[in-house]
């Protein structure tokens, strides 16, 4: 009776979310732009027709050259269905949802308690923005997905630079190379965990950069194709100076997001607080690899709109809180890691 | 303790609001379960809606109506 009373905000949210698939309106521009439009083709056309479709520059707007996890993953799921389904897709949300609150609730139970991984895993899962990507009105993008996998990837990287074992490499890889194989924040995660490495322990740098270098290994292959057949990362020009002028509008935007009620709920503000409230416990954590991999990848993404040709304003808005959902559950195992601590409950 | 009691508020009110969300989500299960998964006008009306909706069997490299 108590799980059961433990497990009800849960069933409630999920039920909740998965009512969304049926009754939502699907509102998720990029899902018919991006992902369902390639794994469409891929289906439908196979390879020789995908690759006619990367390169027709009238469809450019389907990002060519974006990672092709997903759409290899729900082409497959056409293929053994028979039929182009999206509803069937949609329904791959909620699950990953779900894995998220399971794998959040398991790493903090560990490092925290029962109490706490279960406060953190409910407070996750309640957010309203994850809500929506996970079923409601804007499932469809890639964002969960990407989520998932770099908090499965980090979690077993800084697990193997502790304990060496081949079962914790290889689930870092898995998820770090699969994350890095759904959208180029992957990649980007990648080399923020290597650059923020050497605010750690010389043991654990240089045993981070294993895993770190097989899960790049991992996206060679489609790097090298988009060269191959000259399909260009449409985020850059020919000649990109840093235009500075840009870091007032990205500085202030990332602020305002932080109070976005409506997006985040009291989530966002209150999670900073609280690890602003554990700031000295964070530096002497293992957490302060991935609080800093955290705020590198926020820089290398400022650096990335500083350099990119395209108006600055209008993409913040439609992709800035995206890198924050990505990186939210890493956010929150930071958050409530030593928490126990820090309130002596 | 400063530390301890914001810690302490701030997952308090956080805890409250959720809790409060949830309550409604298990209301909303059972009043509302009327409505289509069907993009908005907006999104309908969208290029990349028509195209999408337009591929129905491998891929031509044509111009399609609405162009580019």
């Amino acid at each position: 009776m108590k799980k059961l009373i433990l497990a009800l905000p849960f069933i409630i949210q999920f039920l909740y979310i998965v009512q969304g698939i049926f009754t939502s309106p699907f509102a998720t521009g990029d899902a018919y732009a991006i992902w369902f439009l390639k794994a469409k083709i891929l289906y439908l056309g196979g390879w020789d027709g995908f690759i006619d479709f990367l390169k027709n520059p009238e469809l450019g707007y389907s990002h060519p050259a974006y990672p092709i996890f997903l759409p290899l993953l729900f082409a497959s799921i056409y293929k053994i269905i028979g039929q182009v389904n999206e509803t069937v897709i949609l329904f791959l949300y909620p699950l990953v949802y779900l894995g998220i609150i399971f794998f959040l609730y398991r790493i903090l139970k560990k490092a925290a308690g029962f109490k706490w991984a279960y406060l953190a895993a409910f407070l996750w899962g309640t957010i309203p923005i994850i809500e929506r990507h996970s079923g409601r009105f804007e499932a469809g993008f890639a964002d969960l997905f990407l989520a998932g996998a770099i908090l499965v990837g980090t979690f077993y990287a800084i697990e193997f630079t502790k304990t060496g074992s081949k079962k914790n490499l290889i689930f870092a890889v898995l998820g770090l190379g699969i994350g890095a194989n759904i959208k180029f924040e992957g990649v980007l995660w990648l080399l923020s965990l290597f650059l923020a490495s050497p605010f750690y322990k010389r043991k654990i740098r240089v045993k981070l950069s294993l895993p770190i270098f097989l899960s790049a290994l991992a996206i060679a292959p489609w790097l090298f194709f988009i060269y191959k057949h000259q399909i260009g990362l449409d985020y850059f020009g020919q000649n990109n100076p840093i235009k500075w002028q840009k870091l007032p509008i990205i500085l202030t935007y990332f602020l305002k997001e932080i109070f976005k009620i409506k997006r985040w709920g009291l989530g966002l503000i209150s999670l900073f607080t609280l690890i602003a409230l554990k700031w000295r416990r964070l530096w002497a954590s293992d957490m302060s690899l991935v609080f800093v991999a955290i705020v590198v990848q926020f820089v290398g993404f400022g650096l990335i709109y500083l350099m990119s040709p395209v108006e600055v304003l209008g993409h913040l808005d439609v992709s800035f809180y995206r890198l924050i959902i990505q990186v939210l559950p890493l956010l929150f195992w930071v958050g409530f890691k030593d928490i126990k601590r820090l309130c002596y409950l | 303790m400063f530390k301890k009691i914001l810690t302490i508020l701030v997952i308090f009110f956080w805890t409250m609001y959720s809790l409060m969300r949830v309550l409604k989500h298990g209301v909303m299960l059972f009043s509302s379960w009327e409505g289509e998964n069907k993009p908005p006008a907006f999104l309908q009306e969208s290029k990349q809606y028509k195209k999408y909706r337009q591929i129905s069997s491998g891929f031509v490299l044509e111009s399609s109506e609405d162009g580019p």
